[in-house]
């Protein structure tokens, strides 16, 4: 319950003050800890919230960000997927593609923020430990 | 294996989901839909953003609220005072938003104003505060509107300055630029720069005669076609709470 409230937050925070995308880091970190499929659903209700309030063509952020989760799985099926170096490259080069796509500025700066932000939160995870969070997740 | 089947699943639903929404969106059917659940959010986002830009707390006591009608009443009275643009065509509106501004990282370069498509709002309206150019209306939707300001990257008008020069207003991010102005003009600092006019035969466009700001500097180089100037707007847009777009 508390994880849609802080979706939810994150995106309206954003929407006022910011325009780099940080609900990339939140929901490549629940895919990465939970694996779960009912990240789909999550991510499109979301990506539809995200396109309304930033005036984005409607759909785009779904579609981006089901193709982005769905490609991290893939990934997941081949190579461990819960380090820094994957969480980083996949936040960073995700990120750029979805800021090259609606042409933000800054793009790059922008991904790099975001990579750090995924990379924070994953240590934060794991000094809090992440087996007991996982485990609040898929309950 | 039946965990990847899954998440194939799902993701095949979603995403053929978000592209059919993709195509409703595209025709036009969602803009109600949309900007009903823009207008939920418009008062959660206005709340903070003048919390934060306009140095109020967040106490929303009888003073506060008073400090607020006040200045919107300050700003309803010096707008209707000016005779360009007419008072008759303007729609009164508040800044909720600016994504992209981070006080002293970012300069602003878009804002959200709580006015949209059932205000009479259209794209590409001109948005004024006083006699000043703020910007134009760049997307719609019922509730909502977002403004590109004179200053932003992609914003780009015909101008004059007070000595007959005509040259093409561009924004640079940080400020304003003047361009493609001849060398055999003599442009001095501290001229007016106004806009030159570019509205459609429906109205909608930037009127001429708006103020852009003052010249700050001229780039003049004998190597060059054109001669350039930087301009400085004499709207602050880190601290606007309330916009006017002329809507006809």
């Amino acid at each position: 319950m508390i994880l849609p409230i802080i979706f939810f937050l994150i995106i309206i925070f954003q929407s006022i003050f910011l325009s780099t995308p940080l609900f990339f880091s939140l929901f490549l970190m629940y895919f990465i800890l939970t694996k779960n499929p009912t990240v789909f659903p999550i991510v499109f209700f979301y990506g539809i919230l995200i396109d309304i309030l930033f005036f984005n063509t409607l759909g785009i952020t779904s579609i981006y960000l089901c193709l982005f989760i769905f490609i991290s799985s893939l990934y997941s099926k081949k190579f461990e997927i819960q380090t820094p170096h994957f969480i980083f490259a996949f936040s960073f080069f995700g990120s750029l593609f979805y800021l090259l796509i609606l042409s933000s500025p800054f793009a790059i700066f922008k991904s790099l923020i975001i990579s750090l932000f995924s990379i924070a939160i994953y240590y934060s995870l794991v000094f809090l430990d992440t087996k007991k969070i996982r485990t609040s997740f898929t309950k | 294996m039946r965990k990847q089947n899954t998440i194939l699943f799902y993701f095949a639903v979603f995403l053929f989901l978000s592209i059919f929404l993709l195509i409703l969106g595209k025709t036009g059917i969602l803009n109600a839909p949309s900007g009903f659940i823009s207008k939920i959010f418009t008062p959660l986002r206005g709340i903070p953003h003048s919390a934060v830009y306009k140095n109020k707390s967040l106490d929303v006591d009888q003073a506060s609220q008073l400090e607020k009608l006040k200045k919107e009443n300050k700003a309803l009275s010096d707008q209707f005072q000016v005779s360009n643009p007419r008072s008759s065509t303007l729609t009164p509106a508040t800044v909720i938003g600016s994504p992209s501004f981070i006080p002293g990282v970012t300069f602003p370069e878009e804002l959200i104003i709580d006015s949209g498509s059932a205000d009479g709002i259209k794209i590409g309206q001109a948005v004024v505060l006083g006699s000043n150019l703020v910007g134009t209306i760049s997307k719609i939707n019922s509730s909502n509107s977002k403004v590109i300001l004179v200053t932003n990257k992609n914003f780009v008008t015909t101008g004059k300055i007070e000595s007959g020069a005509i040259g093409v207003i561009k924004g640079v991010g940080d400020g304003i630029e003047i361009g493609n102005l001849l060398l055999s003009q003599d442009i001095k600092t501290g001229s007016k720069v106004l806009t030159k006019g570019s509205q459609d035969l429906d109205g909608s466009g930037i009127p001429p005669d708006l103020i852009v700001g003052e010249i700050t500097s001229v780039d003049k180089k004998a190597s060059s076609l054109f001669q350039n100037a930087s301009i400085k707007s004499y709207v602050d847009f880190s601290k606007i709470s309330n916009v006017f777009v002329i809507t006809k």
